[in-house]
């Protein structure tokens, strides 16, 4: 292959060759291997520059509907609800686990504490891609795999409708550690954060789900362990599992192929996971409609990589500044001890702190009037397997169980703090007001002082 | 059965951006694949025509004929040898470049084009891009790599609607050149793009 024959071909691809260029006609343009490579891969480094430098902007309304109605198909309204931005400020704690992922400190961020938004134009790459992924139908589950997409279609929604407007807050994220606790690196941290917060996505959009189909009756969730057969009745049923497990497959007697797909023969069902991580799906299968060799037992399959798990409490505060609300994750944490009692506390940039207790669902504050808890602050730990699953349609209320580390909580709350946070944790401390039991810092974190 | 459900998505973030199995579904005439497929890009791919016409309503006009193009020819899609997106930009790019060569034609003097988009990542302002927040980093990195004149031959060669032999005549080189010239840039630019793909997955 000649180089100018490439130049042609990079030419070609991007309509830059002029009218009497005989290259335009070339046949090996289209047929030489090389050739064909080059021109895709200018179109992907062109597509790609092209979009890169493009500000975002919001499309016309009414445009998708005059589409559908030159092809002729059924008009789409330009409703607000039928429509997603794939591009959202923070907003609400769905957002703002977003926004948090995002902000997350990565290679050669500058450090723990407050990482403050938005990120800087020479913002380093950011590895992985923590979005709402558009989940891939898999063939065997095409229509539980499309309700899901309109599952996180409700989301996108949802979380575009709690801002619609193009907000330029600059969400602060804030990292609560445990005492001790040795600074993961800014890759696990980023690994970490994204852990907790689609584990809290995962429940809220399957508690959507799940009050959805209660009249069709058709849909099951679990939370933990595996569905014996008097869980459903038919193929039709579908079987979301959040907690799926994949630790612990083999105990119970499950076939696993390479692609990460399970099989319980004894209950017939093919258990597959969703292309976006947020669970499994299963689905009552004959063993006869399976490829018995691609699905084997034991140690002889290759081992998938499992997403980090985490012992330690470890958690994250993102304000917003524009709504002056801060949501607040804390996940891995011990149920109290006999006798005590966990709060959050903080204290703001103006020297004021508040207080609120874990499980009460009720405020206390302390003795200043700037830092005031709105009616909608809450927060509440529900332990694992609990069957109630808080929705999206109570943002400020969430509260999920934790990652399948028995006797662990995940603690989402939501607060009204008109001014900065300058320092946040968690405790644990005694019941009783006259008790000498010490107070036991859980997580906690800070902003850091200017030096 | 098919064990499909990992092996579609090999790569792991391909499927997750790409839209190619929404394209496949449009092949077979599903509309509401097509409204997901606006729903997910018609922001970015409006953003990416305005930007270069400088346009609301020629923007507006060639988006819709893109997307009217892109339900008549999702069969002609094959993920094996594109990205979804990619080929949707390139649809996109043929409707702008039919736009603005009319245009040039039915001016009375053509000059150079005074709106030709300058060739640089804008700031966020807060707003993040969920689907393509890494191309978009990638994509910076690689611009502060290119020399000056990488760029403008690379901006040319993007945006201006002319051909390579105006190119080469405005830069008083032969067409060959002008090729050269253009193809080193691009050349430059996919490697850089390349490595910064290849950083963020070490």
């Amino acid at each position: 292959m000649k180089r100018t024959e490439r130049e042609d071909a990079m030419a070609r691809a991007l309509d830059l060759l002029p009218t009497d260029d005989p290259a335009r006609s070339d046949p090996r343009l289209l047929r030489d291997a090389a050739l064909v490579e080059e021109a895709r891969a200018t179109r992907e480094a062109a597509a790609d520059l092209w979009l890169a430098v493009s500000p975002l902007r919001a499309a016309p309304p009414d445009l998708l509907p005059s589409v559908m109605e030159k092809i002729g198909l059924p008009v789409v309204t330009a409703n607000r609800r039928q429509r997603y931005f794939p591009w959202i400020a923070a907003s609400g704690w769905a957002a703002a686990a977003v926004v948090a992922v995002s902000l997350w400190p990565q290679r050669h961020a500058p450090g723990p504490g407050v990482v403050a938004g938005p990120a800087p134009t020479k913002s380093p790459a950011a590895a992985g891609s923590p979005v709402f992924p558009t989940v891939p139908p898999a063939e065997e589950f095409r229509t539980p795999e499309r309700q899901r997409r309109d599952e996180l279609m409700r989301l996108r929604n949802t979380v575009a409708d709690l801002r619609e407007e193009q907000s330029v807050s600059a969400p602060r994220v804030m990292s609560l550690t445990a005492p001790g606790l040795i600074e993961p690196t800014p890759e696990e941290a980023r690994e970490r954060v994204w852990g907790v917060l689609t584990r809290a996505l995962r429940h809220s959009l399957v508690a959507g789900r799940g009050q959805a189909s209660a009249g069709g009756g058709q849909n099951m969730i679990f939370d933990a362990g595996l569905p014996d057969g008097s869980a459903f009745a038919d193929e039709n049923t579908v079987l979301m599992h959040l907690n799926f497990p994949e630790d612990s497959w083999q105990e119970f007697g499950l076939l696993r192929s390479d692609a990460g797909n399970y099989y319980d023969p004894s209950q017939q069902v093919l258990w597959v996971p969703d292309g976006a991580g947020f669970m499994f799906v299963g689905k009552k299968t004959p063993e006869t409609e399976i490829e018995a060799e691609v699905y084997k037992a034991g140690p002889e399959v290759q081992d998938i990589a499992s997403v980090g798990r985490r012992s330690e409490a470890q958690g994250y505060v993102v304000e917003d500044p524009l709504t002056k609300k801060a949501e607040v994750f804390v996940d891995g944490v011990q149920a109290p001890g006999e006798g005590t009692k966990q709060v959050l506390k903080w204290t703001d940039a103006a020297g004021n702190s508040g207080e609120l207790e874990v499980g009460t669902m009720s405020a206390s504050v302390g003795a200043n009037p700037g830092m005031l808890i709105a009616g909608n602050n809450s927060v509440i730990a529900i332990p694992n397997g609990a069957p109630a699953f808080p929705t999206l349609s109570q943002p400020q209320l969430q509260a999920n169980s934790a990652n399948g580390s028995q006797g662990t909580f995940m603690i989402m709350a939501s607060l009204s703090c008109p001014s900065s946070l300058a320092s946040f944790e968690l405790v644990e401390v005694p019941v009783a007001a006259n008790s000498k039991k010490p107070k036991r810092v859980i997580v906690a974190g800070g902003r850091r002082r200017a030096r | 059965m098919r064990d499909a459900a990992r092996s579609s998505d090999s790569d792991g973030r391909a499927d997750a951006r790409d839209g190619s199995w929404l394209l496949g579904r449009i092949a077979l005439r599903d509309a509401d694949a097509l409204a997901e497929l606006y729903r997910m890009w018609g922001d970015r791919l409006y953003s990416m025509a305005y930007h270069w016409i400088r346009d609301e309503g020629a923007a507006r006009e060639v988006l819709q004929d893109c997307f009217l193009r892109i339900w008549r020819k999702a069969g002609d899609f094959e993920a094996g040898k594109s990205r979804g997106f990619t080929w949707s930009a390139m649809i996109l790019r043929g409707l702008c470049l039919d736009h603005l060569r009319k245009k040039r034609r039915r001016a009375g003097v053509w000059q150079d084009w005074v709106g030709s988009p300058a060739l640089e990542v804008p700031a966020r302002g807060g707003v993040e891009d969920l689907f393509f927040r890494e191309t978009v980093s990638r994509v910076h990195s690689a611009l502060e790599q290119l020399d000056e004149a990488e760029a403008e031959s690379l901006r040319l060669a993007l945006f201006d609607p002319g051909t390579l032999q105006d190119h080469a005549s405005r830069w008083g080189v032969p067409l060959g050149t002008a090729k050269i010239r253009v193809h080193r840039a691009m050349l430059k630019l996919r490697e850089l793009l390349k490595k910064g793909d290849t950083d963020e997955k070490d």
